[in-house]
């Protein structure tokens, strides 16, 4: 344990990768990678759609070697492994495609105990007793006799993670395994790699573009640049010192630090005062922000306050106030006030 | 919960296997027995037993015709149907076939060029085939797959699998434009022997060519159980085996010359037999209902016989003067399992993968 927490269980010096054919490198997507993974680390490998997230979890599982540099596992060089070496220490999920009939979920799972069995893939006691608890892992129990060609995106892709862990590897890579799901689908996946991680103390890498999520749920970033590097941190670290920003910048959108978030509205045409409490505050606040307007703490700079404690919604203006019953009624003569600008 | 389920399919997959085991015995009971002259079982067993009662005709057609024809048939069906399930898993397309690689078409061009050019310049061939000339017709044959089957194999580590089915089919196509060059400029007796021989034929194998015959086919199917467990994860896509810990690119070109060797072998000595080797691993998944191909391997290996057999049987016509073109029953046969395959799941992508 102590010796696994002083050598980092993946390293990755001095590496580029990129394509090449015949030889000649014809692209190159990303170089001078330093790259360190520990043990019971989520990482979350984040960056705008093309950046190469793909092409680097391909290099780190060994299906298109690095152009250059090294990679090592647990010390030792990753173009030394076996195969099945290999298969022992890095497990993979990927985007490929599956479209294998006749084929149950426990079965998929049971493969992934190839590199522990025997040529005739004969499963023991102790295989069977690690595909239970693979599905078990990842809340499958009940799929288990489920032909993987009639499961949905999210219950393939917990299958998969279940099939990579059947595998006994202390690493897994995953690529885009968010990609399909829908926003509970998605949570519920993090959240199981990251109890998988931190119990089970396993390095797990996934790529995504979902910038959300891995903020509140990695361990660690690994943000592509612009300038085909990679900035290593503490999500909390690289949102504050703008990296985030800057590696997804475009004209049209800006980083909000306070939110840890990208700001989806424009600058704000009129601005408002704002109290009450509760949840009802927060969707007020978004609910102002959508339909374009500003919350100041100037009441020199508001065209009136709103009011949202208790029942009702408020709009007060220095003569007058006007109270709503209902939301829908406020809706929409807050964007009659806009719409008169 | 699974464990149980295990047991329970183990014991389908038992009964299975014994019901197709029997169905064989049954059929090249009545392969042996039945065909231009129907042999009463009784008659049979003496010869088998080497009775000295068994009438010395009977027991000629037995030994030399009947059962050397019975066990090509056994042969020729498991090794079109394995090398059929094999293109099928690497491919991952439900498709695929022995043939898919050009190794009937290479088969077909030597064979051609024996029966239609060579034959002219003082190669003795009658049109019924003499032994000698069946003799080195197998040899064309054998020689025109393994060139086809070469020409693949050298592609097999460098490209990707897709682009491996293509070169197969444009291969195949090119080979075939070369054979109905050569089917043009030939004469029409001549032309009528390698018709004769692209319709398929298990009843030229004699026992002293079932000597070569037989051990490369055992020698194939044998190799092709110690790839079980790569082609289960071959299943997955190459990708997902490598890491499984599977030399992916070594198992392709592994399985490749299997397949070659299996379907090359039988073209060789029994002419192009087609369909079988798409309909028999399609019967036995549709059977078994499963994908692991320690199943479906075996399974394979007995509905490819039975087929066999019983195509043959059809095509002997037995009580008829005439005989079938076995291709014809195997098309017969082969075409209306995979469109019932095809209608019962709906999609036969999904049901295979």
């Amino acid at each position: 344990m102590d010796t696994a927490k002083r050598t980092p269980t993946l390293q990755v010096t001095d590496v580029s990768i990129g394509y090449q054919s015949k030889g000649e490198v014809t692209k190159v997507v990303a170089q001078d990678l330093n790259l360190v993974m520990d043990r019971g680390e989520l990482v979350c490998l984040l960056g705008p759609n093309g950046a190469g997230k793909s092409t680097l979890i391909r290099a780190l599982s060994g299906m298109t070697p690095p152009l250059k540099g090294k990679i090592s596992i647990n010390g030792k060089d990753y173009s030394e492994l076996s195969p099945k070496e290999r298969a022992r220490q890095v497990s993979i999920v990927l985007t490929d495609s599956m479209s294998v009939g006749l084929m149950s979920v426990y079965s998929l799972v049971a493969l992934g105990r190839h590199p522990h069995t025997n040529w005739t893939g004969t499963l023991n006691t102790k295989d069977h007793r690690r595909i239970d608890w693979a599905l078990e892992a990842v809340n499958c129990k009940t799929l288990a006799d489920r032909h993987i060609a009639e499961l949905s995106d999210g219950e393939r892709q917990k299958a998969l993670i279940a099939r990579a862990l059947a595998q006994e590897a202390p690493i897994m890579f995953l690529d885009e395994p968010t990609a399909y799901l829908d926003l509970p689908r998605r949570v519920e996946l993090i959240r199981i790699l990251r109890d998988l991680a931190h119990n089970e103390n396993l390095s797990i890498l996934l790529s995504t573009h979902d910038l959300d999520l891995a903020l509140r749920s990695a361990d660690k970033l690994w943000l592509y640049n612009n300038d085909q590097t990679i900035t290593v941190g503490p999500p909390e670290e690289l949102a504050l010192n703008g990296s985030i920003a800057q590696s997804f910048a475009s004209d049209k959108l800006d980083w909000d630090t306070e939110q840890g978030s990208f700001r989806m509205h424009r600058n704000p045409s009129m601005w408002v005062t704002l109290s009450g409490d509760g949840a009802k505050l927060i969707w007020t606040q978004r609910l102002l922000a959508r339909l374009g307007y500003g919350i100041t703490e100037d009441r020199s700079k508001s065209e009136f306050a709103v009011n949202v404690s208790g029942e009702n919604w408020s709009i007060i203006h220095t003569r007058r106030n006007e109270n709503f019953g209902g939301l829908r009624d406020f809706i929409s003569r807050l964007r009659g006030y806009i719409d008169q600008r | 919960m699974n464990r149980t389920n295990n047991r329970s399919s183990s014991n389908r997959f038992l009964k299975l296997f014994s019901i197709l085991g029997l169905l064989l015995l049954a059929s090249f009971c009545l392969s042996v027995s039945l065909g231009s002259t129907l042999l009463p079982l009784s008659e049979l067993w003496k010869v088998l037993i080497g009775s000295n009662e068994a009438n010395p005709i009977i027991t000629q057609i037995v030994w030399d015709f009947r059962l050397p024809r019975a066990f090509t048939a056994l042969f020729a069906g498991a090794a079109l149907s394995v090398s059929g399930l094999l293109m099928q898993t690497i491919f991952r397309n439900p498709l695929a076939d022995p043939f898919v690689l050009g190794v009937n078409s290479g088969a077909s061009l030597g064979v051609a060029i024996v029966l239609l050019v060579l034959a002219p310049s003082g190669v003795a061939l009658t049109q019924n085939l003499e032994l000698s000339g069946q003799l080195l017709v197998v040899i064309a044959a054998s020689l025109g797959a393994a060139f086809a089957l070469s020409i693949v194999l050298s592609f097999a580590q460098r490209v990707d699998v897709m682009s491996l089915l293509i070169l197969g089919l444009m291969l195949s196509y090119a080979i075939g434009a070369i054979v109905s060059i050569l089917m043009f400029y030939a004469m029409a007796e001549r032309l009528q022997s390698f018709f004769t021989w692209s319709f398929g034929e298990f009843g030229n194998v004699t026992w002293s060519q079932f000597k070569v015959f037989a051990p490369a086919i055992s020698l194939g199917l044998c190799l092709s159980t110690i790839l079980v467990k790569s082609l289960d994860a071959l299943l997955l896509g190459e990708n997902y085996a490598e890491s499984l810990g599977i030399r992916a690119k070594r198992t392709r070109f592994l399985v490749l010359a299997i397949a070659s060797i299996l379907a090359g072998g039988v073209t060789g000595f029994c002419g192009p037999i087609g369909f079988l080797g798409i309909a028999a691993p399609h019967l036995s998944r549709y059977l078994f209902k499963t994908a692991e191909h320690r199943i479906l391997l075996p399974a394979s290996m007995l509905i490819g016989s039975l087929i066999a057999i019983l195509a043959d049987l059809l095509a002997k016509a037995p009580g008829f003067d005439s005989v079938l073109p076995l291709n014809a029953i195997t098309a017969l046969i082969g075409a209306p399992v995979i469109i019932a395959a095809l209608i019962k799941q709906r999609n036969l992508k999904r049901m295979f993968g």
